[in-house]
Parts: C-alpha cells; sequence; structure tokens
C-alpha cells in the first residue's frame, strides 16, 4: 500500500483535519486578539504554524531508529538549555521560561515535553518485560522525569512541570505498572504535595491560585462580588476569564460586541487565556466544536497506540496524546473556571511558537507511524 | 479512551453551565462589569457658640498630587517648570520637589507626591472668608523667599489696619509689623534682592483685603498639560476663630493604625484610612456623635458596548445604597464675646487661663488658655504664610491651662477658714497676731506682708490675705482635716466638664508618706492651709467651689454642652444633667465668707481694692503662687541660638503664680470668674484686673437689676499703698521653690521622690 492510500484512511483523514482545523482556528483567534489589542501576534504565529507543518512532514518522513538513537542527546541538550533558562533565561512576568535565540523566543519547557515521550517510550521498549513494572526497576525513568520537572519548577512554572509528568505518567500507565507501586506512587505524590505546601516549596502565587479556585468552586454561580475586595489578582483575571466565557452564551457574540467587552480586561487572551477569547466569540456550540477537534486529535494518538505494531510506537503515541489532552484540558478547564490558574497553554491555540512546533511535530510523529503501518 | 471522553464530557458539562445556564447572568455582569459600593463620609458635624456662631465646620480643600508612577525622567524639568509657573512655587520648593522626583525608588511602590496642599479657591487662607472677584491686581513674588509684595502706599501707612509702616533693614521695602504684609516698590526683592515675579490676582478677600490666584482654577485649565498630576479634593476641618477657643474645640487628626485597630479581632476596622478623629478637646470627647454615619453607594461602571443591558436594574437593585448621617451639630454654652473679651483681658500676659461660669448651673462662658495654638493647622491645613511662628512652645501652647491644675495660694485659703468653722475650731471672733512670720517646727514661715498685719480676725485674715493666720489655722487644724474639707468643698474632683481635665491635688499624709522623701512634716500642713507646697487646683475647680461659695453652697456640675441641634437647628432633649451637690456647711459659715470675700475687692484693705468693677460689685479672692523655677533643661537647649528669648523666660520664670476667682453680683452671683496668670506676678496687681475687665464686659451686656452705675462712695483708688495690697510670697522663708507648675504636679508619676524642704537645715532659725 502506498504512503498516500494510507494517508486516505479514515483515522488518519479524521487526525489531519483536527490538526488543520485547530491551525485555522488559532491563526483567526489571534487575529481577532491581534484587532482587539492592536498587536501582530497572528503574524508570527502563522509562521511558526507553517513552520511546524512543514517540521510535521519532515517528521512523517522519518527513520524511527535514527530518531531513536537521536533522541537521547536532544534531552540532554534539553536538561542544558533548562538549566541555561535558570541563569540566562528571559523574564516575562515574573518567571524564566523564555531563551533568546536571534530573532525567537524559544521555551525549551515545550520542547522538554515531546521530548520526554521519546526518552520514556524508548527507555520501555528496550527494557520490555512481561510482568507490570516494579517500583525499583522505575528508577531510572523517574529520574528521567524528575529532573526536567524540577527544573521547570524553578522557573517557576508549575503548569508546564506538572504536564511533563502527567505526560510520563500516561506513559508509564499504558506500559502497565504494578498495582501496589501506583498505590505507593499515590501516595509518595500526595504527601510530597502537602510537605511541598508546609514548608514553602510551592510559592505563595501558586498557593494563593489554589485557594482562591478553592473558593471560588465554593460558592461558584453566585453573582461575582465585585466590590472592594477584588484586590486578589488571580481571583480577577479567573473572574475576568470566566464572564467572557460566560457572555458568549450559546451562539456567541459579534466580534464587535466582543471586542469592547470585558474581555479587554482579560489578561492573556493571547497565550494562556486565548480560549476565553474563543468562547465568548463562538459561544457554546462553537466550544463544542473546537472541543471535538482536541478530542479528535486524542482520539487518533490513542487509536493510533492502539494498532500499533511496535511497542515504541504505541508508547510515543501514547505520549503525544498525553501531551495535547493533558494541556487541553488544564487549560480549558483553568479557563472555564474549573480549575487553579497555572500557566500551561492551549495546544496551538494559544500564540507560542515553541508550543505549536512541539505538537505540531508530535502530529508528524504521529502520521510517522499510521504510514508505516500495516494496513489490515 | 473512554477516560479522555468523560475529561472532554465534564468540560463541556461546565460550559454548558457557564454559558447555557449562567449565560445570561454572566453577560450582565461583563456587561456592568463594575458593581461596587463606594463608603461616602459622613460630614463631620458643626460646633457652634451659644449664639449659633460656628466655631468649627467643614470646607472643601484641594491639593495637587504627582503620580510618581507616571513621571517619565525625561519630563522632571518640563513638569517641575510648569508648576513653578502655575503655583508661584519658591526655589527651595522647587528643588525639594525635583529632587522627590528624582529620587531613585521604584514608583510602583511611591505614594501620590503632594505638591501643594490648601489651594486658594474660594475661600481666604488666612480668615476664611468668602473670596471675590476682582478686576486684576498686579503683585510681585519673591521667587527665593516667597514673599508677596505691594507697592508702597502713599502715606506709609499700612492700608488695611493703617499702622505706620516699618522699613526693611537692609532694603528698601516697608512692612506692617501687625498684619504681616510686605511692600516694595522696587523690582527686586528688599530682602534677598531677588529680581521679583510679576502676576496677577483675581480674587480679592473681603475681610482682610488680601488679594488672591485662583490656583484650582489655574490648575484645572492646565491639568492637560500635567497628565501626571490629580487634583484632589478633601473635607477638610476648619475653626474660623483660629486661636480663639482651640483648647476647648480640640483638633482632629488623620487616624492611625491603633486608632483603626478593631476592639475585637474578627471585627472589621473602625475607621476608614481616609478618616480624621478627633484627638483633643471636644472634637475628641463627642467624636462619636460629630462623626456621623458613613454612607455607601452604589457605582456601576459600565463597559462601551451595552448601556442598555436587559435586567441590569434587577441586579443593581440588589444593591442598596445606605444613606449618609451626617454628624450631630454641637452647640456650646461658650459665650463668643465674653470669650473675645477674656482673650483680649489676657494680651499683656504671656501664659495662662481664664474661665468664666455661670454661678447657677455651671454652664462654661468663657474658658480661655494661653498661649493659644491654630487647630487648623494642628488638623493638617497648611499655614497661610509660610512661617512657623515665635517659640512659644516654652509658654506650653497646647495646654489647656484652664483645666490644667496649679497650686491654688490664697485662694485655698477659705478651706482652712470653713473647715475652721465649721469645727468649731475658731469662731468669727477669734483673733491672732500677726508679726510677719509664725515660727513652727524650727522653721520660720512668712507672712506676705513682711510688716505684719498685726491682730487680725478671721474676716480680716481673708480680707488682707494674712498668712499667718491662717498657719494657726493650719496648725490647729491637721492636714488631713484640711484635706477632707476641702474634698467637701469640690476640690480634688473632677467637675464634669466634658472635655479630658486634670483632677488637681490634696496630699494627705499617706501621700507624703509615699511621695515625698522624708515622710510628712507637721509644717505641710501650713502650707497647705495658704494652698502652697503640693496643693493643686485647676482654675475651673476654683471658679466652680467659688460659685458654690456664692450661690448658697450649691455646688454646680461644669459643662461645655447645651446640647446637639437637630436638623431643624433645634436643640435636641438631653439626659438631664446631675443636679448640683449641697456642700455640708452652715448657712452662717457661707455667709460669713461671703461677706469676708466682698470685703476683699471692696474694703480698704483688701487685695484686690483697686480692682472694682464699675458697673457690679465684685467678690472674690486673690492668689499670688510661690512658684519661681528655674526653665527645663531641654527648654534650654532649645533656645540656645536664641539668648534673648532664653532670657526673657528665665526671668519670666522667677515671678510668682497670680489668681483672682471671684462673682459678681455678690448679693446674687450670676458668674464666677477665675483668672490665672502663670508666672504672672501678683494675684491683686495682675490676676484680678483681667477678672474685672471680663465682669465688667459681662455687665455691660447683661445689666444687673441691682447694679451700681456708678463708682461706690468707698473712696475708690484713694490712697492705697500697693505694698500692703500686694500679696508677696508666703510659705517657706528664702523662696524654696515649690511646685514647679510644667512639671503637673497632678500627673506626676507615684513613688518619684520629692524634694523635702522642711528637712533641709537651712531653715532652721536664727
Amino acid at each position: 500500500m502506498s504512503d498516500l492510500a494510507r494517508m486516505r484512511q479514515p483515522s488518519t483523514l479524521i487526525g489531519l483535519f483536527c490538526v488543520l482545523g485547530l491551525c485555522a482556528i488559532a491563526i483567526e483567534n489571534l487575529h481577532f486578539a491581534d484587532s482587539m489589542l492592536g498587536t501582530t501576534y497572528h503574524r508570527s504565529q502563522t509562521i511558526w504554524i507553517v513552520v511546524g507543518l512543514i517540521g510535521a512532514g519532515v517528521t512523517a518522513r522519518l527513520d524511527m531508529q535514527f530518531v531513536r538513537r537521536v533522541s537521547p542527546f536532544v534531552y540532554a541538550l534539553l536538561v542544558v538549555l533548562l538549566f541555561a533558562v535558570l541563569f540566562f533565561g528571559r523574564e516575562i512576568n515574573y518567571s524564566k521560561r523564555w531563551l533568546e535565540l536571534g530573532p525567537a523566543n524559544i521555551q525549551p519547557s515545550e520542547f522538554m515535553k515531546m521530548s520526554i515521550a521519546l526518552m520514556l517510550a524508548d527507555w520501555f521498549d528496550k527494557k520490555r518485560s512481561q510482568t507490570p513494572w516494579k517500583l525499583r526497576q522505575l528508577l531510572i525513568p523517574v529520574l528521567l522525569i524528575g529532573m526536567p520537572v524540577a527544573l521547570i519548577n524553578r522557573e517557576p512554572d508549575l503548569g508546564t512541570s506538572v504536564c511533563v509528568a502527567l505526560i510520563a505518567l500516561g506513559v508509564l500507565l499504558y506500559d502497565g505498572v504494578q498495582r501496589r507501586t501506583l498505590v505507593m506512587a499515590l501516595c509518595v505524590a500526595l504527601i510530597s504535595v502537602g510537605l511541598a505546601w508546609k514548608f514553602d516549596v510551592i510559592r505563595d502565587y501558586q498557593k494563593g491560585r489554589a485557594e482562591t479556585w478553592w473558593h471560588a468552586m465554593q460558592d461558584d454561580d453566585k453573582t461575582p462580588d465585585t466590590g472592594q475586595g477584588g484586590a486578589n489578582r488571580d481571583n480577577w483575571q479567573a473572574e475576568k476569564a470566566l464572564w467572557a466565557v460566560g457572555s458568549g452564551r450559546v451562539a456567541g457574540r459579534g466580534d464587535d460586541e466582543a471586542r469592547v467587552s470585558v474581555l479587554r480586561h482579560v489578561p492573556f487572551v493571547h497565550t494562556d487565556f486565548a480560549l476565553a477569547c474563543f468562547a465568548e466569540r463562538w459561544g457554546l456550540i462553537g466550544c463544542i466544536f473546537l472541543f471535538g477537534l482536541y478530542l479528535g486529535l486524542v482520539w487518533w494518538a490513542l487509536h493510533i497506540a492502539d494498532r500499533a505494531q511496535e511497542r515504541f510506537d504505541a508508547l510515543l503515541a501514547i505520549g503525544i496524546a498525553g501531551l495535547v489532552f493533558w494541556q487541553f484540558f488544564i487549560n480549558a478547564g483553568m479557563v472555564i473556571g474549573l480549575l487553579p490558574v497555572v500557566g500551561v497553554t492551549l495546544p496551538l491555540l494559544s500564540y507560542g511558537g515553541s508550543s505549536a512546533l512541539t505538537v505540531l511535530i508530535g502530529a508528524g510523529f504521529l502520521l510517522n507511524i499510521a504510514l508505516r503501518r500495516k494496513a489490515r | 479512551m473512554a477516560g479522555v471522553f468523560v475529561a472532554v464530557l465534564v468540560l463541556i458539562a461546565r460550559l454548558v453551565i457557564v454559558q447555557g445556564l449562567m449565560g445570561a447572568n454572566y453577560e450582565k455582569i461583563a456587561t456592568i462589569e463594575r458593581v461596587g459600593k463606594v463608603r461616602s463620609q459622613a460630614p463631620r458635624g458643626q460646633i457652634k457658640g451659644s449664639d449659633g456662631t460656628v466655631l468649627a465646620r467643614n470646607l472643601e480643600s484641594h491639593s495637587l498630587e504627582l503620580l510618581p508612577a507616571k513621571v517619565k525622567t525625561d519630563r522632571v524639568a518640563a513638569i517641575v517648570g510648569r508648576l513653578r509657573d502655575l503655583l508661584d512655587m519658591t526655589d527651595s520648593e522647587v528643588q525639594e520637589l525635583r529632587a522627590e522626583l528624582v529620587r531613585d525608588a521604584d514608583p510602583r511602590k511611591r505614594q501620590p507626591l503632594v505638591v501643594r496642599r490648601d489651594l486658594v479657591s474660594t475661600h481666604c487662607p488666612y480668615d476664611s472668608s468668602q473670596l471675590e472677584l476682582t478686576s486684576e491686581v498686579e503683585y510681585r513674588f519673591c521667587p527665593v523667599c516667597g514673599r508677596n509684595f505691594e507697592p508702597i502706599p502713599a502715606r506709609k501707612a499700612c492700608p488695611f489696619d493703617q499702622r505706620k509702616l516699618q522699613s526693611v533693614p537692609g532694603g528698601d521695602g516697608m512692612r506692617c509689623s501687625s498684619c504681616e504684609r510686605e511692600f516694595s516698590s522696587a523690582d527686586l526683592c528688599p530682602y534677598d534682592h531677588h529680581a521679583l515675579h510679576h502676576g496677577h490676582h483675581n480674587l480679592k478677600c473681603p475681610l482682610c483685603q488680601r488679594t488672591f490666584n485662583d490656583e484650582v482654577a489655574v490648575l484645572r485649565a492646565n491639568l492637560h498639560l500635567l497628565p501626571e498630576a490629580r487634583l484632589q479634593s478633601e473635607i477638610q476641618r476648619e475653626y474660623p476663630f483660629r486661636y480663639l477657643a482651640s483648647h476647648l474645640l480640640g483638633y482632629v487628626g488623620y487616624v492611625t493604625d491603633a486608632d483603626r485597630a478593631p476592639l475585637l479581632p474578627w471585627l472589621p476596622p473602625r475607621y476608614a484610612l481616609t478618616d480624621r478623629v478627633g484627638r483633643t478637646g471636644l472634637e475628641r470627647a463627642f467624636d462619636q456623635a460629630l462623626r456621623g454615619i458613613d454612607g455607601e453607594q452604589v457605582v456601576v461602571r459600565r463597559s462601551g458596548a451595552d448601556e442598555s443591558a436587559k435586567g441590569m436594574d434587577d441586579l443593581i437593585a440588589g444593591l442598596q445604597p445606605r444613606p449618609i448621617v451626617p454628624g450631630l451639630t454641637l452647640r456650646l454654652t461658650l459665650d463668643l464675646e465674653l470669650q473675645r473679651v477674656a482673650k483680649v483681658a489676657m494680651k499683656d500676659v504671656f501664659s495662662g487661663a481664664a474661665v468664666v461660669i455661670d454661678a447657677r448651673s455651671g454652664e462654661v462662658l468663657a474658658l480661655y488658655s494661653k498661649p493659644s495654638f491654630d487647630p487648623n493647622t494642628m488638623s493638617g491645613k497648611r499655614a497661610p504664610h509660610g512661617k512657623t511662628g515665635s517659640d512659644t512652645a516654652a509658654y506650653a501652647p497646647l495646654l489647656d491651662k484652664a483645666i490644667h491644675a496649679f497650686p491654688p495660694a490664697s485662694t485655698f485659703k477659705i478651706v482652712a477658714a470653713i473647715a475652721a468653722l465649721e469645727e468649731n475650731i475658731v469662731n468669727p471672733a477669734t483673733t491672732f497676731h500677726c508679726p510677719g512670720y509664725y515660727d513652727f517646727g524650727g522653721r520660720r514661715f512668712h507672712c506676705h506682708s513682711k510688716r505684719g498685719h498685726g491682730d487680725v480676725n478671721l474676716r480680716e485674715a481673708i480680707r488682707s490675705s494674712c498668712d499667718v493666720y491662717f498657719y494657726h489655722l493650719g496648725e490647729l487644724l491637721g492636714l488631713d482635716r484640711l484635706e477632707s474639707w476641702a474634698r467637701k468643698l469640690g476640690y480634688g474632683e473632677l467637675t464634669g466638664i466634658e472635655i479630658h481635665e486634670a483632677q488637681g491635688r490634696l496630699p494627705t499624709r499617706e501621700w507624703y508618706a509615699q511621695h515625698v522623701k522624708g515622710g510628712y512634716y507637721p509644717g505641710f500642713a501650713l502650707s497647705t492651709a495658704v494652698g502652697q507646697k503640693d496643693v493643686t487646683a485647676t482654675p475651673l475647680q476654683v471658679a466652680r467651689v467659688y460659685s458654690a461659695l456664692g450661690r448658697d453652697g450649691i455646688l454646680p456640675n461644669v459643662t461645655l454642652v447645651q446640647g446637639f441641634e437637630g436638623p431643624d437647628g433645634k436643640l435636641l432633649p438631653r439626659l438631664p444633667r446631675p443636679e448640683g451637690r449641697d456642700l455640708p456647711v452652715k448657712a452662717s459659715t457661707l455667709r460669713f465668707i461671703r461677706n469676708a470675700l466682698l470685703a476683699v475687692v471692696n474694703d480698704e484693705g483688701g487685695t484686690a481694692y483697686s480692682s472694682q468693677p464699675t458697673n457690679v460689685v465684685l467678690a472674690g479672692k486673690t492668689g499670688t503662687a510661690q512658684a519661681a523655677q528655674r526653665p527645663r533643661p531641654d527648654m534650654i537647649e532649645r533656645l540656645k541660638a536664641d539668648p534673648l528669648a532664653l532670657g526673657r523666660l528665665t526671668t519670666w520664670m522667677q515671678n510668682d503664680h497670680a489668681w483672682f476667682v471671684g462673682y459678681a453680683p455678690a448679693e446674687d452671683p450670676e458668674i464666677t470668674v477665675a483668672v490665672f496668670v502663670e508666672h504672672g506676678g501678683s494675684g491683686g496687681h495682675n490676676a484680678a484686673p483681667i477678672a474685672v475687665k471680663i465682669v465688667e464686659s459681662w455687665f455691660a451686656r447683661h445689666p444687673h437689676a441691682k447694679a451700681v452705675d456708678a463708682p461706690t462712695g468707698k473712696g475708690r483708688r484713694k490712697a492705697v499703698n500697693p505694698e500692703e495690697l500686694d500679696e508677696t510670697p508666703i510659705a517657706d522663708p528664702e523662696s524654696v521653690p515649690t511646685v514647679p507648675p510644667e512639671d503637673d504636679p497632678a500627673n506626676r508619676p507615684a513613688g518619684e521622690p520629692r524634694e523635702a524642704p522642711g528637712g533641709s537645715a537651712d531653715e532652721v532659725l536664727p
């Protein structure tokens, strides 16, 4: 079967439709945000997406063996870059996440999401075992995960580090872990979160956000108290975003209306709160469509993992599914007031070259796997 | 996959809630965008005199602020230059402002910078009268010293008060020493020879005739050129009579963190950050009533699009505004005219107090303490002329001497007299011989008359204030009986006045045992009988006691307040005041004392014989407290740079305290006057004339039925030898300094050792 014929498989078509649809929506949505903010983000995002699509094409044709050989070096390079970010990083909004490389700002933590999936898939494939993984067997992957998570958390970027951890957890679970191991890992995680809270490893603003979210969940649907107490900035961000989402109602608002609405006061409408912008404009219907696109993309990845003939491919596809899903879920949950505010981007929709590039290269890997697979 | 599906379903379910079900609500909110409650401050109640004259009110005041966060470095020069032109800033002000602006600090964290407070707009900064528009008047302004100059008038007399102008040393300018106007015809400042800045004024004060520029209007017109600046307005407390009644009115100040702290930790703060609270005087005593209750306004800020969002009114309707309850207006018993008379009568003394109370009701008619202060500046108002004034701190301007305790001197002798009569120790006919001194316990106690009064009975002893007679009484009565009788008469207790007053002190044996090194010594009773040593009383207390003596022994409760005014200006009903209490004194004793007090003023040989009002019969008692002392070390330190002032202070402090307390008309008292002149000299010469002026003024306005129109036929001012009348200090020989008034004996911490003159050897008889 030729490559082209494989491309015509319904699952691949669905996947590609979702990716391209998200790219289109991303540019359109950014264009609107630009018209409101007076910026030109949609242009550079278009360039990044084009670069990303070319990258996806290249990735789709790559030899997986080559990728597996190279991935440790990429991982090592990214860890070094994460160190470099801590020292030479550019600080935006009180957080050092970016490296200035020529004309572009690179965010190594975004690439790390992809790299960790590759590394884990590679490791689990090589050390295959028939029985579920025991805790002591997992020392190496835990180290592999722990280092970037710790580094990203230092930036500080709680959202991305949680994301990386969740992606890795997905891969781990898919490969099968002993139940006892899982329970123990969960306990350790819970205790460490508790300790981190207690001993101020978690920063005050992060605590504040979590508390804000908790309180907001308590008395959620009351009329927000907008008296003089609204000093809490995070509360303010989340509240404004929620108003914007709610104002979209079922059918969405016209652009002219949305442009002068509360959306003006939603911070980061071009990045973290891009969904608020989309939701106000397209309403419930638009949001369900958008969520459908993400769901389709995730489904495609899981479908590929299901059908993959090699263990490495399956694990990689799971990692990519996690990459898209967790970012989408955390970001959407944050914008619509289900989760606390953390700095996680919405895949493709949020402005950011590194993020877009990572997702598109992920899509390229998926395509790669899909094209190599023998039709049944 | 199923998990992912469920997760997305959860998200969509949430979206359905937010956008579908709650969407209308959020849309409304997003349209209104901001609905909030804003506190609106209740206006503070006014304080009015008995005739309705406003003594404390509220005026809007404007200030110009710069926002450091907005000031860019390259704009500093332009901002400063423009402000200098608009506001007539002096060079030093300009430099200060520039330094503030370029100060290296995080601009985000800086408070707004107040460039100038109390901008001139509608009211004169000197006397608060409403300014009037006038045709443009040229003025000249020195940008170095900040003075304004008017052209020298033809007659070289101040065009306002007609005083002769004095020329300025070292220049060709002139100035009026009274109203402090500056005049110059040259184009250079006569003080620093700097070129004057010309401008035009278009406002004039109808009262003081000064001209001003409407700074607020000028700034409003130019504010678009200064995006970094903003005009702030606030309500300022304003005391139009400034120095006249400052002590009893008190002043207000911004709240401190301590004020704001709630009574219980979980309660909200008691005041808002911008609140002011009464700090002293009536402002403090009636703070809660004057303050009123702040209101709450609902403020809705809409974002541009939907001015007419449906259902918005329902949302706003849920937020009920709370109306402002303005502070109550306080009506005082104070007679402003009498207060002014008291102030003028005391114009020649450095420091002291005059109290006038209604002898029947105890209502305070005048309560003046000198030196006074301007409660406007204490409340945060800019002094209209940038000068700080002469250093009057040596005379304790903030201390209300009318309710501060001082040794009452001979005015206290009536205590010993009444005690001795009531205890049947003496009768009115009992005589003692006064050779000019009294030897007791190895010490010689002098009488103020060196030659002595000869054989005197009690009436004559009171009339001529014979100390020796009262030394006898002190010895016979003992300290504790003196103390208990003084307490019965109303000394040592609060008078009931609403403002914070001193209680005074009546020493007992126990008190001496606790507070004085060497403990009690029987001679102390002698000193106490003549009101010296450690006994203290406030002028108000003394006035109250003498009211009781004049009015058949009923001790009135003192009050300053008639009551609160309702919205219609009528007095609200008030809780009944407690009745005055009856003195446990026989009527015959009171009659005798009244007779003796009448003799003090009206009999030849009375200590106040030279001070008789022309229109009424006055009865009273003089007092001269020996109080020579040296300036406190910190005062010496402060005045080191000004030896003249220090010398003046030192000389002043060598003088005795002068007292006069009396009531008039003598047969049926209406008013009681107490005058205390700190280091003023003698009671008969320095305090009584002040009281006479006050009494004369009162009865000129309130003619008494039995008033004497002409001088009585008692031969006024007939060959009175001042030396005989003059009470020279009494008590311990060789002028052992007694209670220093600044040292506030009533408030002295317990246990502090005091000098015990009784034990020292230099007082031993020769």
